[in-house]
């Protein structure tokens, strides 16, 4: 992509397309623009998420391409070319349609296996990561490395090692001016945006308390095929084991706890919790826990109180919420005063669909030679939050800030190949090994 | 143990209902502690649509002199404490009426990313809501395969029917909209959320929330000229599902104004109801922005073989 022709292309397109543009219908543009000025866009990491990221980039109303593709596995990559290139994408885009003619991938551009990201990311302009999140700091490095810009899933990171590298690369993707847009998309959603605008100007006063919620029934679980090698099957299954997940506090929870920091404009310096795995036990669910109960504290002394649960048939909630000295923020779109009289009650029925926000803004800027996005710094730091709650639920100790983020505990494997062995092994009953608070050390 | 209890509250109540004015079966999901109710509706005629005098009548709901067979209707909207049974395995197991039921070869929901009802309550008597169409019927499949009585959704003149419960006003209550808050949960009293099912009062056939709660998942594809695609002189009209979107849905919910309640008033389903799916391909089992739809029971009196069910099934679910 050569940016000065894409922004003297803009100028003299305007009057063409500017019509089909402001009437939003996706599928109306981009016929008529030129070889030079496409976005070449590619995809690592070919599950249900990235797929949708995928049509998503391909549905930002600019000339977007998907030129290649990469997974550890054939048959994900294949199930995703099919899913894209479907003649009917009416479930997505909500009029008949497809995005077929948008993509251009031959055989030789879709790349398997474990370095395929590598190769995939040297087509692109911009690249698509949405692995397993433990995959991210190392694509996400090499994506800046090549000098492209990023749309990523969150969290960034399983361990401390990963957001350090994470964080390096943000500061190199930012002296390249490269734009980088996380998956947080609460950050593109209107509804979050206007209330947590409100709570930054003081609407409330000084917020002293949050409290947020993942609270949840489960999510799947892949039963172990025949013949697979003990890295095939972690890989499938990747939910339940740390190196590729997290833990469910990092892989959904860091949605909430990022909230909080952006309200607070801060990251918590220290964090203490109780947790476990009370319900979902057995060999299948590796080695995370079911239930995580934390308490952060900010520089400031606010709290933020912190629960996330995965067991079926339990009180289910996602919110957010906020006290401050001068009134409350119940939940998202809503801001009372002490007595609770509502002063600000958002209608979000009409929002745009954020996940589609992400990708149209990012793509926009791009198109326009702008860099706007930076959003991996604090994407590492809302991560780093979340892993700092695990640390603090498995170890049942104080965790401090610092002392989490220079800890030297990695959890990837030492080699990437198939038949490599996972750092963390069943046991002779099948069980995997899980933390016991008192007992173990995390940092 | 199981299926003899199911059974024998089945006969009971049968025997029992026919002396008294609503025939009402009391069915246990076996193996479980959930029942439901279903009642008797006798076959008949009636007007379906909305009369010209109706100020709030719309192009889409014209008159036609309709004729359906007896059935079963459910009393109630479907709850979650009932579809937990199908949704989770740990409250399913074998026990069955049928033989050779297997509670590990049944296709399960697959678990929400996060609680699509944002928080609106499931356990305790809650319409089960946010379910996709095909998700409701595959429901109704699991329960048929449990019991070997066929329950489906109801088709859309079935479902007026039961509503109107021989009445021809806009609501099954009359024309003064001043009554709707007695029978029915809408924009105005329900808070933003759908309530517990049974709460106000039933329409004239025993029938609780047909107007608002939730709206109902019907059978039907959705057509604007139902009248005049009908084929069948109009006796249990039918419009083939051809494709995911878009199904027929009946009775407005907790979001809608009251005249979005009435008898006649016709919804169909959009695909932006999963726009908060990120992933491709959407769900087959969930409707994220959704929680204003449910679904509620039908049960054709005549018996249906598992073949007979399955072809039906095949025909109708398309995801």
């Amino acid at each position: 992509m050569k940016k000065t022709n894409r922004r003297n292309f803009l100028k003299t397109s305007t009057v063409l397309t500017g019509g089909t543009m402001l009437s939003g219908l996706p599928l109306a543009q981009a016929a008529q623009s030129l070889v030079d000025d496409t976005i070449k866009v590619a995809l690592i990491g070919c599950g249900g998420r990235g797929t949708g990221a995928a049509v998503q980039a391909l549905l930002s109303h600019q000339s977007v391409r998907l030129v290649a593709m990469a997974d550890a596995f054939r048959h994900r990559l294949d199930e995703a070319y099919k899913n894209i290139t479907a003649d009917d994408l009416s479930d997505v885009i909500g009029v008949e349609g497809t995005v077929k003619d948008r993509v251009v991938v031959p055989e030789e551009h879709k790349y398997t296996g474990f370095d395929a990201y590598k190769k995939a990311i040297k087509h692109a302009d911009v690249v698509i990561l949405t692995t397993p999140p433990g995959f991210r700091p190392e694509h996400f490095k090499e994506a800046v490395a090549q000098g492209k810009h990023v749309f990523m899933e969150k969290p960034v990171a399983t361990d401390a090692p990963g957001i350090r590298k994470v964080l390096e690369a943000a500061a190199l993707a930012k002296q390249k001016r490269l734009n980088v847009v996380v998956g947080l998309q609460r950050h593109y959603q209107q509804i979050y945006r206007e209330w947590v605008d409100r709570l930054q100007g003081g609407v409330i006063g000084d917020i002293i308390a949050s409290r947020v919620y993942w609270n949840m029934g489960g999510l799947w679980v892949k039963d172990r095929k025949p013949d697979t090698t003990e890295m095939q099957y972690q890989m499938e299954n990747w939910y339940y084991f740390n190196w590729l997940c997290g833990d469910h506090i990092v892989e959904q929870h860091v949605h909430n706890l990022d909230v909080s920091n952006w309200v607070k404009q801060a990251y918590p310096i220290r964090a203490f919790g109780s947790g476990g795995r009370q319900v979902r036990v057995g060999s299948q669910y590796g080695e995370i826990f079911d239930h995580h109960v934390v308490e952060f504290e900010y520089a400031d002394g606010s709290r933020m109180f912190s629960q996330c649960r995965q067991i079926p048939g339990t009180k289910e909630d996602v919110t957010e919420g906020f006290h401050g000295t001068n009134g409350l923020a119940p939940f998202p779109g809503l801001i009372q005063t002490r007595s609770g009289y509502s002063v600000w009650n958002y209608d979000a029925k009409n929002d745009p669909n954020p996940y589609q926000v992400e990708h149209d803004e990012l793509f926009e800027a791009i198109s326009k030679s702008e860099y706007k996005f930076a959003d991996a710094e604090n994407a590492a730091k809302s991560t780093m939050t979340a892993i700092m709650g695990r640390l603090a639920t498995y170890s049942g100790q104080v965790i401090e800030w610092d002392a989490a983020l220079q800890s030297e505990i990695d959890l990837m494997p030492a080699n990437l190949t198939w038949d490599a062995l996972p750092k963390v092994l069943p046991g002779a009953d099948g069980m995997y090994p899980c933390a016991i608070p008192g007992v173990t050390k995390v940092i | 143990m199981n299926t003899r209890i199911f059974l024998s509250f089945l006969i009971l109540l049968v025997v029992h209902g026919l002396f008294s004015q609503n025939v009402i079966d009391h069915l246990f999901i076996p193996g479980t502690e959930q029942s439901f109710k279903m009642v008797l509706l006798p076959g008949g005629q009636f007007t379906m649509g909305s009369q010209p005098t109706d100020p709030n009548r719309q192009p889409n709901e014209g008159t036609h002199l309709v004729q359906v067979d007896s059935f079963w209707i459910g009393t109630h909207e479907v709850t979650f404490d009932e579809f937990f049974c199908f949704q989770f395995i740990q409250y399913d197991s074998d026990s069955a009426v049928t033989q050779g039921f297997r509670a590990d070869a049944v296709s399960r929901p697959s678990p929400p990313y996060f609680d699509f009802t944002y928080g609106r309550g499931k356990v305790g008597g809650y319409p089960a809501a946010t379910m996709t169409q095909q998700a409701a019927l595959r429901y109704c499949q699991w329960l048929s395969d449990k019991t070997g009585i066929f329950f489906r959704l109801p088709t859309e003149a079935e479902w007026e029917y039961a509503c109107r419960a021989g009445t021809a006003t806009v609501y099954s209550w009359g024309d003064d909209v001043e009554r709707a808050e007695d029978y029915a949960w809408m924009y105005r009293n329900s808070s933003g959320s759908y309530q517990r099912v049974g709460l106000k009062k039933p329409n004239p056939w025993g029938l609780y929330d047909m107007h608002g709660n939730v709206m109902e998942w019907c059978l039907d594809y959705y057509v604007e000229d139902y009248f005049g695609r009908l084929d069948t002189n109009g006796i249990n009209p039918l419009i083939v599902p051809v494709k995911k979107h878009s199904r027929t849905l009946r009775g407005g919910c907790f979001e809608d104004d009251v005249e979005r309640l009435r008898c006649a008033a016709r919804k169909k389903s959009e695909p932006k109801w999963q726009a908060r799916d990120p992933q491709i391909p959407k769900s087959k089992w969930w409707n994220p922005d959704a929680p204003f739809v449910g679904f509620r029971l039908v049960r054709p009196t005549r018996p249906f073989s598992k073949e007979e069910r399955d072809a039906f099934f095949n025909m109708v679910i398309k995801d």
